[in-house]
């Protein structure tokens, strides 16, 4: 190591007392003075400048540079060109599990029919759960994975736009069920929301852990597999009465700070997957 | 004129608006390899090649922070520049002028700044400028330098640890 | 122009490794990679164009590495997948759009750049029909148009000329010469006359390392005076073949033509024959490199 030990140097440092051996002496401020006294010790050449100026004009003349396109335009023409066939689909599904409440609800007028009511806003909304698989999987194996991550809006952004447009699609019809069923039924929304939203997350955690197995989400039958049993198994849980209290509640919470907390590791893990190509490419060659 | 204002002239085609762009950041750009590579004639050539990329690449330019563009490009093209070379790099004579007015202390400090700089692995060297001398946020310094967050605060920690030492040593009585 | 540098790059499957190894530097011009089938070309390209990360080593674009180059370098690249999916309701004039929505291009430019690239590959008077109701050639020509949308500086086509019939390919390999002259072009394949005639460079791949990096000659010096011509009874061509490399052979009456790569006269008749890049090839295939 080249250290400075001359008289010249210690002379300076005795100089300039304010900068003896203490470690404090160089905090951040201070090495940023040095930088600072240091630039003004630098001058810039000036014909350097210049000369990279002038060549930089040459160099932009004899390129055509495309004209920079808005970002919101971008967007729009993405939107315009983009497959709406699974968005319209899912749309159709939240209209019809709207629609089912509703016909159900005039056979169940009474308040008596309370619980009835109650369990199916629980179970409707799961099923479009498999609309936001549905739809991440035809971004990720419908082909056009590999091509679009090789674009600028690449797969990434286009799952998490996806992903964005089915959860609030998701949110509105589960929301709009919630207020429907607990107006209806004079339940608090506070509670109903509870009810309804911890299976329909158990729902979507099972189905995005299905698809961060590689055997699993390649195979719809292997995925039906796991998400009946899943299914079956929530209906079953959620059965109890017992559930049903007041003091039970706390329970509810928990259990959605869990499905919350769980939902977003697995999302950390699948675009972790995308990045590194393990979704789009498991063979080689 | 704002730095997205400049760009979408250029890529309308003003002249200008580029030699606007130059003029704005020439100098930081400079500085900025310099204390990397500590040459004064190479910091220049790096410097012209990182406006010559910029243009090569302003087709795809659509980063919000210019200034952090060009320091990407910079700090590869130093660490590029270092690959090539292979030995360590020690500052040149010419690198700082040496006036011999009444500021020669301040000269010492600069001297003594650059050649602990030069001490540094190129790693902590351009985080530690990065952070001290152009003031960046860490997460901009961990987008720059391609590693995350934490890795480049306990980078920054362990460089200023090393420079302080290499500076306290340096006035050490012999 | 651009320059790629792949330093010590590695990509491992679980418990194979598809690529090992691979330290080479590319600048504008036409490279064919070649390869048999399971070399590891498709798993090269794919990290090439930032889809596969590496397990190990660096791929640098002007210095930088792709991954921090991110959107910029995206936008300078083309890709043709070996296998690419399609929307099959999609009409040729709307896959082309939405990925030139993909590759942020501006929908006036998108609009002429489009109808540039239909003329191109001769789908023009095909551009309103569904992608489903293409065949292999076709798909595979809107491919190559989609991979020439954002006008790519570095342009990767993966087995670009499966599919493709005699004439196809001859219309192919003009486009590619043409493109060559101011970018960087990376093409791999299995058939070597695809990238005979257009390739400035060949990279030569094999169990997942690079047997050769360089121009034709000096491939096709590596089989210098190890390519043999020779008539040999029928009878004889089985022995032959079990014990040497065959590189062509073709009936004459009773008696067979032979091409045959061997290091040493593989026949007391042989002839010394000249290299041809196939020949190359398949010396190099056979007698250098990794063995499985």
């Amino acid at each position: 190591m080249n250290r400075h030990k001359n008289p010249n140097r210690k002379r300076t440092a005795d100089k300039k007392g304010f900068r003896l051996t203490q470690s404090i002496q160089y905090s951040d401020h201070a090495l940023k003075s040095m930088f600072t006294a240091a630039d003004a010790l630098l001058p810039i050449d000036e014909t350097r400048r210049a000369g990279t100026c002038r060549l930089l004009q040459h160099e932009f003349r004899s390129r055509t540079v495309r004209p920079l396109q808005d970002n919101r335009l971008l967007f729009v023409s993405l939107l315009r060109y983009t497959d709406r066939h699974l968005p319209c689909l899912h749309l159709l599904g939240c209209i019809a599990m709207l629609l089912m409440l509703l016909t159900m609800s005039l056979y169940f007028p009474t308040p008596q029919d309370a619980g009835v009511m109650v369990f199916a806003s629980m179970t409707l909304p799961c099923f479009l759960v498999f609309f936001s698989v549905f739809e991440f999987r035809q971004i990720c194996f419908a082909g056009m994975g590999e091509l679009s991550k090789t674009c600028f809006f690449h797969i990434r952004q286009l799952a998490a736009l996806s992903m964005i447009f089915s959860g609030i699609l998701n949110l509105i019809a589960v929301s709009a069920a919630i207020i429907l069923v607990g107006r209806q039924w004079k339940i608090r929304l506070l509670h109903l929301g509870l009810y309804v939203l911890v299976p329909f997350l158990f729902m979507q955690c099972v189905c995005f852990g299905c698809m961060l197995l590689e055997k699993i989400r390649r195979h719809t039958w292997l995925c039906a597999a796991f998400l009946l049993p899943a299914a079956v198994f929530c209906l079953a849980a959620f059965q109890r009465p017992a559930l049903y209290t007041e003091s039970a509640l706390f329970f509810w919470a928990a259990a959605l700070f869990a499905g919350i907390v769980i939902f977003a590791g697995e999302m950390k893990l699948l675009f972790a997957k995308l990045d590194k190509g393990e979704i789009l490419c498991t063979d080689w060659n | 004129m704002t730095d997205k204002d400049l760009m979408q002239k250029v890529h309308n085609g003003s002249q200008d608006a580029l030699n606007t762009i130059v003029s704005r950041y020439y100098d930081d750009i400079y500085r900025f390899c310099l204390y990397l590579t500590g040459q004064t004639a190479d910091s220049y050539d790096i410097t012209q090649e990182v406006f010559l990329r910029f243009i090569r690449y302003m087709d795809s330019y659509r980063h919000r922070n210019l200034k952090g563009y060009l320091l990407i490009i910079a700090r590869n093209l130093c660490r590029d520049y270092f690959y090539h070379r292979k030995d360590t790099a020690c500052l040149e004579d010419t690198a700082l002028p040496g006036r011999e007015d009444s500021r020669l202390a301040q000269v010492e400090d600069s001297l003594l700044l650059h050649q602990a700089l030069q001490q540094l692995s190129m790693k902590q060297r351009e985080i530690i400028i990065m952070r001290i001398y152009e003031e960046l946020p860490f997460h901009e310094i961990a987008r720059i330098t391609g590693c995350n967050l934490s890795t480049a605060k306990s980078r920054f920690r362990l460089g200023v640890k090393n420079l302080r030492k290499i500076l306290e040593d340096s006035y050490e009585p012999s | 122009m651009h320059r790629l540098e792949l330093t010590d790059l590695n990509k491992t499957f679980r418990n194979k490794t598809a690529v090992r190894d691979i330290s080479v530097s590319l600048e504008h011009g036409v490279y064919g990679l070649l390869g048999e089938n399971g070399a590891g070309k498709t798993t090269l390209m794919r990290m090439l164009c930032g889809i596969l990360e590496p397990t190990s080593g660096t791929i640098l674009c002007d210095g930088i590495p792709i991954r921090q180059l991110g959107g910029d370098y995206r936008m300078l690249l083309g890709y043709l997948p070996q296998d690419f999916g399609y929307y099959k309701e999609f009409t040729a004039l709307r896959f082309l759009h939405y990925m030139a929505a993909l590759k942020a291009l501006p929908e006036e430019y998108a609009h002429s750049r489009i109808e540039e690239l239909l003329e191109l590959v001769d789908l023009t008077a095909e551009r309103k029909h569904r992608l489903k109701t293409f065949s292999g050639g076709m798909i595979r020509r809107i491919g190559i148009a989609q991979a020439l949308l954002n006008d790519p500086e570095i342009l990767m086509l993966d087995e670009p000329t499966s599919g493709l019939d005699p004439g196809e390919r001859v219309r192919f390999r003009n486009i590619i010469s043409s493109l060559g002259k101011n970018r960087l072009v990376l093409l791999s394949t299995h058939i070597v006359s695809d990238v005979e005639y257009i390739a400035d460079r060949i990279l030569l791949m094999k169990d997942g390392s690079l047997l050769h990096a360089g121009d034709e000659s000096l491939l096709l010096s590596k089989a210098a005076g190890c390519v043999w011509k020779c008539l040999v009874p029928e009878a004889q061509v089985e022995l032959l073949e079990r014990q040497r490399l065959i590189g062509n052979l073709r009936h004459h009456g009773p008696e067979v033509e032979l091409r045959i790569i061997s290091a040493e006269k593989p026949w007391p008749e042989a002839e010394p024959a000249e290299v041809t890049l196939e020949d190359a090839y398949l010396y190099c295939i056979k007698y250098t490199g990794r063995r499985r």
